[in-house]
């Protein structure tokens, strides 16, 4: 491999991993609060992209100009309107359930995909979707080329998540937040009121992934109905991989995934196996199950005191 | 509110009854539909249906079939081979089928072709090409266009022709793009060129960027791809997007809007080729074209005029059947198919021993301001 081949695949893993990373945290943070893996997300994500495409071309229709100011609108208007149908997944399709075992919140997480993937396909078409290419072009660095919108995802994605880290971590809102994690009955007998706290994790999941939408949407050059199925996937494992759970391990796992599906498939590659690319979900699946065997609880996950 | 129930509780009681009394006069023959309405390939495949829908329409306001009137039972396969076989056994297990329009999908066509041959029953293809199909031996299997083997073995030469040398090919592990690179990856080095690598691609993935990176390293002349539409124009795109300026090469499944709404500028200069001659060249094509667009509203973008053209010759087919033997008898009806020679909206079609079109004859387009212009027709024809 060639050393301008090598950063290139650097940044293709870097940006693909900033994608999975913000829409890990969604999952991540559902469970880490109430223990459930919601599937659905993926599906928000999707959302997020089609609510994103709405109001890029509201925004055209109505002869508004600038790059930056329609893509922060864009960005704006999608993150608020799908964390408020994260709010509304979970009102519907959660809350009523919260007595329930695992299994049947479970089951409902999985009828909400179906239901969010059939209801944008019915609506609005099954074909692709062309996203406007708003940003193009990009800088050639000794042959390797670093797009503005990689430059966008990156910086983008590096903000939210600073931004989320420090939400949790020094806002009161945040500490109760750590506190239903920890304990959800001795947060509440402390005076915290959970439901609200439950509304707001998944507000602010579901609009990490509504940018982390439109992003693809603006990377990919076009957006689908069943595109947050993969996604969906991908991010769960790096989710699981970073140790579910915890947000920074969601955010590590993330970047760690994408860079196992570009630069190591590429070093195998290079290195004689042949058809690496054709396995590269095969190989990055075989580096989570490898890191679960060593490490169950993920990178950095914490070991989970079973609860008498 | 209530006055207004009872009063359509009233209409839909009566047309039942109607629908029973006109059901008692009317002989009916179903013809069957197998085509994927949803998932990935659901655009062609829409497109597919509604041409088909076209035809039956007509046939019906002719009135030219023996009394029979025509009904259409469509059912989706959903680009899934398991969903295929549930559907082709559903459309089995009804009597009136008399035959079916079958599948866009290869990988679909391939196992569901067995239960139409089990249950004795002509299923007629307009877009599957992988070469297996019709060789499984199934008198009961026909389609109207050319293989893969002939897409393959054309498409190779045609690559030497534009003084291209050095082929990175790419596939999507279907059975239909795998097969069509693999045709491409023999035929390469019998016409001089050199075969740099053959990758493979998930459907559904959206990121190429790692594949085409090495790639790219490679100094390739050209790249080619066998799949479908929304996996061609990522891959053009993100092609650009990493400064990759050669020629992008892809088939029939990249054939229409899709594949350019998919990938935007990256896709001009990109060539695809489809098989048959170009439409524009044929007087039929014209005015099923407009017909097609006055009814739905649409302009056809692939494998519509073939939907339209397998309809066509089954229903001829069938009312051949039907004067002679005075019902839609299936086994005649293979016979019949056999013996087919239609001039219709794709040019002309008549069957080898196989099932298989004998007009052997495929066209690469080049995209030009966002449209397949004809770029040049080939022939295997004898």
């Amino acid at each position: 491999m060639s050393p301008t081949a090598f950063f290139q695949q650097l940044v293709n893993g870097l940006t693909l991993g900033g994608m999975y990373a913000l829409v890990a945290l969604g999952y991540t943070m559902v469970y880490g609060i109430i223990q459930l893996i919601n599937f659905a997300h993926g599906e928000v994500f999707m959302v997020g992209a089609f609510l994103g495409l709405l109001a890029l071309s509201f925004a055209a229709q109505l002869g508004l100009e600038g790059v930056a100011f329609t893509l922060c609108l864009a960005f704006l208007v999608s993150m608020v309107l799908t964390s408020l149908v994260g709010m509304a997944i979970e009102h519907v399709a959660y809350r009523p359930l919260r007595q329930s075992p695992r299994i049947t919140l479970l089951l409902s997480a999985v009828g909400m995909s179906i239901f969010l993937q059939n209801l944008v396909m019915l609506i609005r078409s099954r074909d692709l979707q062309p996203f406007p290419r708003i940003i193009t072009g990009g800088v050639n660095i000794q042959g390797v080329i670093l797009d503005y919108i990689q430059i966008l995802i990156a910086v983008a994605s590096l903000v939210l998540m600073l931004a989320l880290d420090l939400f949790v971590n020094r806002t009161r809102l945040g500490q109760a937040m750590r506190a239903i994690a920890q304990d959800m009955e001795a947060a509440q007998m402390m005076g915290i009121d959970i439901s609200h706290v439950i509304r707001l994790t998944f507000m602010v999941g579901s609009g990490l992934a509504a940018a982390g939408g439109i992003m693809s949407g603006l990377y990919y050059g076009g957006i689908k109905f069943d595109m947050g199925f993969i996604v969906g996937i991908k991010a769960f494992s790096a989710a699981v991989l970073g140790g579910i759970g915890s947000i920074r391990g969601a955010m590590l796992g993330g970047f760690v995934l994408g860079l196992c599906e570009t630069l190591l498939v590429a070093f195998l590659s290079a290195a004689g196996v042949t058809e690496a690319f054709a396995y590269k979900d095969v190989i990055a699946f075989a580096i989570l199950i490898l890191v679960l065997i060593l490490k169950p609880s993920g990178l950095m996950g914490e070991r989970i005191v079973e609860k008498v | 509110m209530r006055r207004y129930f009872v009063l359509g509780l009233c209409f839909l009681v009566g047309g039942f009854f109607c629908a029973c009394q006109r059901g008692a006069q009317e002989k009916v023959l179903t013809l069957g539909a197998v085509v994927p309405l949803s998932g990935p390939a659901a655009a062609p495949g829409n497109e597919m249906n509604n041409a088909v829908l076209l035809a039956v329409d007509e046939w019906n306001a002719a009135n030219k079939m023996g009394g029979y009137r025509i009904a259409l039972e469509s059912k989706d396969d959903a680009s899934d081979p398991k969903q295929a076989v549930s559907a082709a056994h559903a459309l089995m297990s009804d009597s009136q089928v008399v035959a079916v329009v079958a599948h866009l999908n290869s990988g679909c066509f391939l196992p569901a072709s067995k239960i139409y041959h089990d249950a004795g029953v002509v299923a007629m293809s307009g877009a599957t090409t992988n070469p297996q199909i019709t060789l499984q031996g199934f008198p009961e299997i026909f389609r109207i266009c050319t293989t893969d083997l002939v897409q393959g073995e054309l498409t190779a030469p045609f690559i030497q022709q534009l003084g291209l040398k050095r082929i990175a090919i790419i596939h999507d592990k279907t059975q239909y793009g795998q097969g069509l690179a693999e045709v491409v990856r023999d035929a390469g080095p019998r016409s001089g060129s050199e075969i740099l690598s053959f990758d493979g691609i998930d459907i559904g993935d959206k990121d190429f960027r790692a594949l085409l990176t090495k790639i790219k390293d490679a100094h390739p002349d050209v790249i080619y791809f066998g799949g479908m539409y929304d996996e061609a124009g990522l891959l053009v795109k993100q092609m650009r997007d990493l400064g990759m300026q050669q020629q992008f090469i892809s088939d029939d499944g990249a054939f229409g809007q899709d594949f350019i709404d998919a990938g935007g500028d990256g896709t001009e200069g990109a060539i695809v080729s489809m098989v048959g001659a170009p439409l524009t060249d044929l007087k039929k094509a014209e005015d099923f074209m407009r017909k097609y667009e006055q009814r739905f509203g649409v302009k056809i973008q692939n494998y519509g005029p073939y939907a339209y053209d397998v309809a066509n010759i089954l229903l001829t087919a069938i009312s051949s059947v039907i004067e002679q033997k005075g019902v839609p008898d299936k086994k005649a009806l293979i016979e019949e198919a056999r013996k087919t020679e239609y001039d219709g909206v794709i040019g002309h079609t008549s069957f080898d021993e196989h099932g298989d079109t004998k007009n052997k004859v495929i066209t690469f387009y080049r995209v030009e301001k966002g449209k397949f212009t004809p770029v040049k027709t080939v022939s295997m024809n004898k």
